[in-house]
């Protein structure tokens, strides 16, 4: 079942002189072991979005639900949408606590009331997910540990709730480039391997033409485009995804180019191995017929 | 949480007659009005008293709501010192019940008391409301500024007055983050006995005071990297006159304070 929203409006400080309509009807699916990219620049409402999915503000009833739950009718017992819906901040690693990495990834399942020995069988599967060994970590303070495996960390204790959603606002934000392959693939592995839905929070519309099936584009507190990841990056859309101070994935800009030298290459790939192969596929067909234009 | 809703002295920009008086004026004038507050013992002064702040936050633009909602939280200390008053008092009572007496001589005695908070209250949160942090604490360095022959170090207890200041929103946002992130992880930090909620607060207050620690590391940086050597002889960018209104209301204002205070002491 699916994370549904439903004409969502939602004001910061209303009623004061720093009233601000971060949100203002936004409607959108998130559908079951979906891989949805969500893009949009600052202060397009995407923050505010995603704390509506696992309660930390709390929608009107009848606008958000989650497998069937209504978000907003819940009351005060929110745990089982925040075990269901895991939310990543960004720069998680800013609120590691604990003594040790088993405590602070612990500290979820302990708040879901499970036994000592489910808890300590949550953490190691966490731990393993995130590519940490259980037995080298489990004592170590967090603080001790380096940027990448801080976060890591930070990233198994939402793991460790199980989610069957997992929202992460910029995930790779800080860290080197190898980092931010290893943590990509991490939500690739999650979302083929577990079924869980990854929603990624980013500006990067890069990651997302690698990633994601569907793209939800916000701004200014709006849906302004969402579909599957090719149509929404698809060259119709490119401009509009520009003029909203969003860079287009290097691949797609490649098409636009050969196209503009007279190339014909079809204009809805954006990835990087998409994109590759058409364009081996045309030269290689411009080589035989020796015609110049090559598709 | 509750921090947020905290607009006691929160600075509202508007550009209003009384956000263009000068700090130093407006800084003066709070300190003179609370003293006179404290000299007037009759309740026609506190009605002038209170026509002119009331006059003043008129002038600001500020929604009345908004100004009122500020004043809040000193609302159970005004009620605690009227009650304390009113059956402490010796006197005639009013009402009663056994050796608990309400005085007509202590609730006349409470009102005033009261009268006085709320004016308080009223009055430097009007000066707050309409004067940017960097401009209060100028005039405040300005008013230390004698104290530096004895030693008193106004620069620095300026600079110090305005990073911390600055730090609030940033810690208050920090704060607000780091619950959210905890919730997230099913964190509770409203149910329980005092013993469980205290405890739900270190997953807060850890990664707070390291986010507080890295700030404060990089702020140091930050100003060690752009030569600061304390603030012995630093000159100005933005030198602040005062202008012919603003003697006119310093001058007008501490003279309607000087005859408050004389006629209805």
């Amino acid at each position: 079942m699916p994370i549904v929203v439903k004409d969502l409006h939602y004001t910061f400080n209303p009623g004061t002189p720093w009233a601000v309509q971060a949100l203002r009807g936004v409607s959108l699916t998130i559908g079951d072991g979906e891989f949805v990219g969500l893009v949009g620049p600052i202060g397009a409402g995407k923050s505010t979005l995603v704390q509506h999915l696992n309660g930390l503000l709390v929608p009107p009833p009848g606008k958000v639900w989650v497998d069937g739950v209504d978000v907003g009718a819940q009351g005060r017992s929110l745990l089982a949408v925040r075990q269901r819906v895991g939310l990543v901040f960004q720069y998680p690693e800013h609120q590691l606590f604990a003594e040790t990495v088993f405590a602070d990834v612990a500290f979820g399942p302990r708040n879901l009331g499970l036994s000592a020995a489910e808890v300590e069988e949550r953490v190691q599967e966490a731990l393993a997910l995130v590519g940490l060994d259980f037995q080298a970590f489990r004592d170590r303070s967090p603080f001790t540990l380096s940027g990448g495996e801080q976060r890591r960390v930070a990233l198994a204790g939402v793991l460790a709730m199980r989610p069957r959603y997992l929202i992460l606002d910029e995930p790779t934000a800080g860290l080197d480039p190898a980092g931010r392959r290893e943590l990509l693939a991490l939500l690739l592995r999650l979302n083929r391997e577990k079924g869980v839905a990854v929603v990624l929070v980013t500006h990067h519309l890069e990651d997302v033409a690698e990633l994601a099936q569907q793209v939800v584009v916000m701004a200014q507190g709006r849906v302004a485009a969402a579909g599957p990841t090719s149509q929404v990056l698809g060259a119709g859309q490119r401009a509009a995804l520009r003029a909203l101070g969003l860079d287009v994935p290097v691949a797609a800009q490649l098409v636009d180019e050969l196209n503009r030298r007279g190339w014909q290459l079809p204009l809805d790939l954006v990835r990087t191995a998409d994109v590759v192969a058409a364009v081996a596929a045309a030269a290689r067909s411009r080589a035989a017929g020796g015609s110049g234009h090559g598709a | 949480m509750a921090l947020k809703d905290v607009t006691l002295g929160q600075y509202v920009p508007c550009g209003s007659p009384v956000h263009r008086t000068e700090a130093r004026v407006k800084l003066l004038l709070g300190i003179a009005f609370s003293i006179v507050l404290f000299v007037v013992d009759e309740w026609q002064g506190y009605g002038v008293l209170a026509a002119y702040v009331a006059a003043a936050m008129a002038l600001t633009g500020l929604p009345v709501g908004f100004v009122v909602r500020g004043l809040r939280p000193i609302l159970w200390l005004v009620a605690l010192t009227v009650a304390f008053h009113a059956l402490l008092t010796p006197g005639t009572p009013v009402v009663g019940l056994g050796p608990v007496q309400v005085t007509a001589e202590g609730l006349e005695t409470g009102g005033r008391l009261a009268a006085r908070l709320v004016l308080l209250a009223a009055g430097v949160s009007l000066v707050t409301l309409t004067t940017s942090p960097v401009a209060m604490t100028d005039a405040l360095e300005w008013l230390l500024a004698p104290g530096r022959r004895v030693g008193v170090p106004n620069q620095e207890i300026a600079l110090m007055m305005s990073i911390a200041l600055r730090f609030i929103p940033t810690l208050a946002g920090e704060l607000d983050r780091i619950m959210k992130a905890q919730k997230a992880r099913g964190a509770d930090f409203e149910t329980g006995g005092p013993i469980r909620r205290v405890r739900s607060l270190v997953p807060v207050l850890v990664p707070l005071f390291m986010s507080a620690f890295r700030r404060a590391d990089g702020l140091a940086l930050a100003l060690e990297s752009r030569c600061w050597r304390g603030s012995a002889g630093r000159s100005r960018w933005r030198t602040r006159r005062l202008r012919a209104a603003d003697w006119a209301v310093l001058v007008g204002s501490l003279t309607l304070f000087a005859v408050v205070g004389w006629r209805f002491r």
